[in-house]
């Protein structure tokens, strides 16, 4: 199903709504309407009915009544279209009435009382429309008065035609069904312009986001023409476009450090050959070109290899299976490797030995995280130093190893660096050290892939110590 | 001609130079970090650069800003592994007058090398000719009165120098300064064994001469009578 646009949700929200409210004002209005317009005819008619009142009180002579009854309905405030009645309860014949011959129903307060009598000493009003359509042709409405006049119960009825009320009603319901028709649409209609409007600023901040490519992610918009509301949303998205900067940022910075580093001994190989090629050499020339190049080659051949053990191990994060590795034989066994190396340099690598410790992981990628550590403190330790690798069951749940070179000249600035790949202590990119500078970043992935942690402390006392925690197995 | 190579590439720095000595005949510097580089374009008067830009100590762009603000005119060409067009353009935007990016083919740096010296020298034609001679400073043919004349590099050296500069007096510390590399002995009276045995060999005959000695001042290169 296609969803449904914000724009016609809202406009059938604020259509609804708007009926809703004509439907409200409009029922007030009209009771209210209806109410005043009864009000009326209820004031003529208690005033009728308690003239006559006041007559049967005063007047107990029955001519007297009459002539005085009579006055009351002639009377100007009433007019014809005011009806009476007077009969004793018990009694067939009224007692007085006036207006009923001319009614073209003739009998409507006879035998068409609408509604039960009211109690003794009581009086209520009546009404067609309480009870018949309110289309009947004759609508009316009584005030039916019964109280007790010496032994009788005298009722005095006296109606009057509410047709008037009914036709006014009639035109105000029309009136009211097209107005609230009308207004109900207009607000349907004009509801998406006023959406627009109000949604603006969203297409706008659609409009600058659409704008943005993986080359402008850090362009700032301009905060100050944008809505409150929509501040804190455009704010976390510029945190988030920050946030993808600088990771692109880095993954360009990577690339470029790459291909640097890819470049370099390429060129030199390639100024090698060609150099060697511009003349006749002779064969002890060519001999050492061929060394040079040889060396360049495996210079090459060790960074890809790096390169592409780091690209292996950034894709998953985590291991795929991980078994008991013996870390102080593993230790040990690495350790032992670099003796040749050591000896070169006239130092040494000691392992003090270490009870049997075991942590879960990869044996050959622990091999590597040590050896990268090991290499990296016999390439940049002093000549002739020792490289102590320490093992200590830190704490219940993780082992330290440390590995410690008699180095140290690494400044704190630096050292937040180290791990930053093809990061060098020096800015030149020169392998005259003849490190790949991504020793430490594929170090401390395997340490991470582990769960465990790395960090470099260096100060010229103590020299450098690079202490690998990893959890215990 | 001289040449300073700044590149921490040991090996590649000395690749260059052989080729440049080689080939091109240059009397070629080689400092292997920033710094040094820095010290040895201000203190030497270099007929070309070659920069890398990555260097220990001082950066590449460094030096060749400090080397513009200095009022240095020499060309300068930059020889780097990093060849985003950004790069490029920031490069010949803080000075330099070629970029030139690795891996690089050799012929073709020292085609460049020698298109810069000659742009520099306002000689765009690599054939330079001083009246019945004829240098060509591309393939180092050198021609007098329509025959080759084969010369020892030293002397092409001098002559390259002198040719490029026809017309003008040069100076006997110019020739040291331009032809001497500082590794070289630098014995200032050589020159004029040079200039003598270029002067036996560029003969044009009894009534003119090409190589003048201008008393107390140096030598001048223009065939004009004697």
């Amino acid at each position: 199903m296609k969803p449904v646009s914000i724009r016609l949700r809202l406009s059938l929200l604020i259509s609804l709504l708007t009926l809703a409210i004509i439907l409200v004002v409009s029922v007030v209005a009209y009771v209210e309407l209806e109410e005043s317009l009864l009000r009326n005819i209820d004031e003529i008619l208690r005033a009728t009915g308690e003239g006559i009142v006041a007559t049967l009180d005063e007047h107990e002579d029955a001519a007297a009544r009459e002539a005085e009854f009579r006055s009351i309905m002639g009377s100007g405030s009433s007019g014809d279209s005011v009806w009476c009645r007077i009969w004793v309860d018990g009694r067939e014949e009224s007692l007085f009435s006036s207006g009923l011959a001319n009614h073209p129903r003739r009998e409507p307060l006879l035998d068409l009382l609408p509604g039960e009598a009211p109690e003794v000493g009581e009086s209520s009003f009546l009404s067609t429309a309480d009870e018949i359509d309110r289309d009947e042709e004759h609508p009316y409405r009584v005030l039916w008065i019964r109280r007790v006049q010496g032994q009788e119960v005298v009722n005095v009825l006296v109606g009057r035609s509410s047709h008037y009320v009914s036709h006014e009603l009639t035109e105000f319901y029309q009136l009211l069904l097209i107005v609230g028709a009308s207004l109900t649409l207009l607000a349907f209609l004009v509801a998406p312009v006023l959406i627009s409007w109000g949604l603006r600023p969203i297409a706008q901040a659609g409009a600058q986001l659409q704008a943005i490519t993986h080359k402008s992610l850090k362009q700032q918009r301009e905060p100050s023409e944008m809505t409150p509301e929509l501040k804190p949303f455009m704010a976390a998205l510029d945190d988030m476009l920050d946030r993808l900067d600088e990771a692109m940022r880095q993954q360009e910075q990577f690339i470029a450090d790459a291909a640097h580093e890819l470049r370099t001994p390429v060129a030199v190989i390639k100024s090698t050959l060609q150099t060697a090629q511009l003349q006749r050499r002779t064969v002890g020339e060519y001999e050492e070109n061929i060394e040079e190049t040889l060396q360049d080659v495996g210079r090459l051949e060790h960074l890809i290899e790096q390169l592409l053990s780091l690209a292996r191990l950034e894709t998953p994060d985590t291991l795929r299976e991980s078994l008991d590795v013996r870390l102080d034989a593993l230790l040990s066994e690495t350790v032992g490797a670099f003796d040749a190396r050591a000896a070169q340099r006239n130092g040494r690598v000691v392992f003090s030995e270490a009870p049997p410790t075991t942590v879960k992981g990869d044996e050959n990628e622990l091999r590597q995280l040590f050896g990268n550590l090991l290499d990296n403190a016999l390439r940049h330790g002093p000549r002739g130093g020792t490289v102590r690798v320490t093992l200590a069951n830190g704490t219940e749940d993780r082992v330290t190893v440390s590995v410690h070179d008699e180095g140290g000249q690494i400044s704190p600035d630096t050292v937040v660096h180290l791990f930053d790949r093809f990061y060098r202590v020096d800015s030149s990119r020169s392998q005259a050290s003849g490190g790949s500078g991504l020793g430490l970043a594929i170090a401390r992935e395997i340490a991470h892939r582990h769960g465990g942690d790395i960090e470099i402390t260096s100060n010229p006392q103590a020299g450098t110590v690079v202490s690998v925690s990893l959890p215990r197995g | 001609m001289r040449v300073l190579i700044v590149e921490d590439e040991v090996r590649l720095a000395r690749n260059v130079a052989k080729a440049l000595r080689e080939t091109a005949s240059f009397a070629v510097d080689i400092s292997n970090d920033g710094e040094d580089g820095l010290h040895q374009a201000l203190s030497n008067p270099y007929d070309l650069i070659v920069l890398d830009l990555m260097l220990p100590k001082v950066g590449g762009l460094d030096i060749l800003a400090r080397l513009r603000r200095e009022g240095s005119r020499v060309p300068v060409l930059i020889l780097t592994a990093r060849d985003t067009t950004d790069d490029i353009i920031k490069g010949l935007n803080t000075g330099s007058d070629d970029y030139l990016t690795k891996p690089f083919d050799m012929g073709e740096l020292i085609a460049r090398c020698q298109a810069l010296i000659r742009r520099h020298y306002d000689r765009p034609d690599p054939v330079v000719s001083v009246g019945e001679l004829s240098v060509d400073t591309a393939s180092r043919m050198v021609t007098f009165q329509g025959r080759p004349v084969m010369l020892p590099a030293m002397e092409y050296r001098l002559l390259e120098y002198l040719v490029q500069r026809a017309g003008q007096i040069v100076t006997k510390e110019e020739i040291v300064e331009h032809l001497y590399d500082f590794n070289a002995e630098n014995f200032s009276n050589v020159v004029e064994v040079y200039i003598s045995a270029l002067r036996k060999k560029l003969d044009p005959g009894p009534a003119h001469r090409l190589i003048h000695t201008v008393r107390g001042q140096g030598y001048l290169v223009g065939e004009t009578p004697q």
